[in-house]
């Protein structure tokens, strides 16, 4: 076994067993679970339809997911600077990278749980819809590039601060910033820059292509143009996450 | 004594901080089977210097070799290496056996090998029937003995040891360091011991370099005069 798998599988088992993971996997289907009944109770009280009610599912599996990857990657080099635990780490012969990716792929499980949770009220809510295959196939792509963005982000953050309360800090300022787009009227694509500023942030990008492909029924091919700020950002944070692990400091900017 | 290999050689080696200097051109040899102790008051430079050696600070200045390797060869040095970090931190929620395993497992041990190694290192620190608790639920001194167990994982030929003694009681410091002679006497381990406490480096060392403000002022046996310059340093 090399030395990343041997990492994410100590993370992996202490998340799972020896941590908050199974909570969290329960508050989450409690959510979905919340979401379904809403739905299937409709009447005038839901405002839903089922397509849009789908839509919100696959949001929810993707920003859920990535959320967790994101607080276990910013936990990631700078917890364990607050802890004091990594410096007997890094006096092992593991090397950063190893070290990152499988604490990345660690994290990673968080998301496929939420993904996997998500599945069954994707089934229900979709039924009779065709757009089952659609919208699993967005949780998988969409979700992949985003967990990858921002658990990549949050680690080059981790590694580069010298406490945790640092980390969060900026990262939660950074993801605020890119939650904006998202929170701008529908009208805002009509114009040039409104347009250019809801493509490039990977989020808002993501949240339009789920509600043009699921509940506006674009084609694909229409809207494939919308997947470049996503996928960028994956491969650009996962590039400097491949520069920043290469020689993690016990006290940066010492 | 009759010196062996050399297992760390120092030379030059400075160390600054922000314009501050924590190491100032310290030189020095310590040997295969010597323990040899590094004294020095609060904030003399003991830690800096172990964390120079032990590859994961950089020093400013001067060079070194540890196991026959240079500083770029970081790896090398790190899987020949046994060190116990002064203020190291456990995972309270991990048993002790899993910590030592998954230890183990990083220098490239199987899980099998690993786990009979973590069985055998904490027995010798006398550990044994605490293995299968929470590190969350140890006392001060037993997370000591776990932190020197885990510097020896890797079966190191030369072990770094941060003040080990620190917080155990009279009986639990007689024990660590009976084992860190054995370590020298017998496995023909070189140990860098750091303490500031003259009696504990005056019963254990073949050797002893004291440092002050960062500066080597005392590179000897112990009894060509240590007490004399170690009481001058810290009065
Ligand atoms: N991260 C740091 N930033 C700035 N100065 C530092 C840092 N770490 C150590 N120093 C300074 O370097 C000097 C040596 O510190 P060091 O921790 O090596 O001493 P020490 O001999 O281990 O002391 P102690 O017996 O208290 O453990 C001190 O003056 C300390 O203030
Ligand atoms: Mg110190």
């Amino acid at each position: 076994m090399n030395a990343t798998t041997i990492v994410a599988g100590e993370e992996i088992s202490g998340t799972w067993f020896r941590g908050w993971g199974p909570w969290f996997a329960a508050v989450v289907a409690v959510a979905f679970s919340g979401i379904a009944i809403a739905l299937g109770y409709s009447g005038q009280l839901n405002l839903l339809d089922a397509r849009e009610g789908l839509a919100v599912v696959v949001r929810m599996s993707i920003g859920v997911g990535a959320l967790l990857v994101v607080l276990s990657m910013a936990d990631s080099i700078s917890g364990m600077r607050d802890r004091s635990t990594l410096e007997p780490l890094l006096l092992t012969p593991i090397t950063g990278r190893s070290l990152l990716g499988g604490k990345l792929l660690a994290a990673g499980s968080g998301w496929v749980v939420v993904f996997l949770i998500s599945l069954p009220y994707l089934y229900v809510i979709g039924d009779g819809l065709g757009t089952i295959a659609l919208a699993v196939g967005l949780s998988v792509v969409l979700g992949a590039l985003l967990a990858t963005t921002f658990g990549a982000g949050a680690a080059v953050l981790s590694i580069r601060s010298r406490t945790n309360l640092q980390t969060l800090g900026v990262g939660l300022l950074g993801l605020a910033l890119l939650a904006i787009p998202l929170l701008l009227p529908a009208s805002v694509l009509r114009n040039p820059i409104g347009e250019l500023l809801v493509r490039a942030d990977p989020m808002s990008a993501a949240q339009h292509l789920i509600g043009a492909l699921i509940v506006d029924e674009a084609t694909l091919a229409s809207e494939v143009s919308w997947f470049l700020s996503p996928v960028l950002a994956a491969l650009i944070t996962s590039w400097l996450l491949w520069k920043s692990a290469r020689f993690i400091e016990l006290e940066p900017g010492i | 004594m009759q010196e062996g290999r050399p297992a760390i050689v120092c030379t030059s080696i400075s160390k600054n901080y922000e314009g501050h200097a924590a190491l100032a051109d310290v030189s020095f040899t310590a040997y295969a089977g010597h323990v040899t102790g590094l004294l020095g008051p609060n904030g003399a430079g003991k830690t800096t210097l172990i964390r120079i050696l032990t590859t994961i600070l950089q020093p400013s200045a001067g060079t070194f070799q540890v196991a026959g390797f240079e500083p770029d060869q970081a790896n090398e040095i790190k899987s020949l290496i046994g060190v116990m970090p002064e203020s190291a931190g456990y995972p309270k929620r991990t048993r002790a056996i899993d910590l030592l395993t998954y230890h183990g497992r990083l220098y490239g041990a199987g899980r099998e090998e690993a786990t009979f190694n973590a069985v055998e290192m904490l027995a010798a620190v006398g550990l044994s029937d605490r293995r299968a608790d929470r590190i969350g639920t140890f006392s001060r001194g037993m997370r000591q003995r776990l932190g020197l167990a885990r510097a020896l994982m890797n079966n190191p030929r030369i072990v770094f040891l941060d003040e080990p003694t620190l917080g155990l009681d009279p009986a639990g410091q007689h024990s660590i360091l009976e084992l860190i002679d054995e370590l020298a006497g017998s496995r023909d381990v070189a140990v860098l011991l750091s303490s500031h406490l003259l009696a504990e480096i005056q019963g254990i060392c073949d050797r002893a370099v004291i440092l002050d403000h960062g500066r080597v002022v005392f590179d000897a046996e112990p009894t060509q005069g240590l007490s004399e310059i170690f009481h001058k340093v810290t009065t």
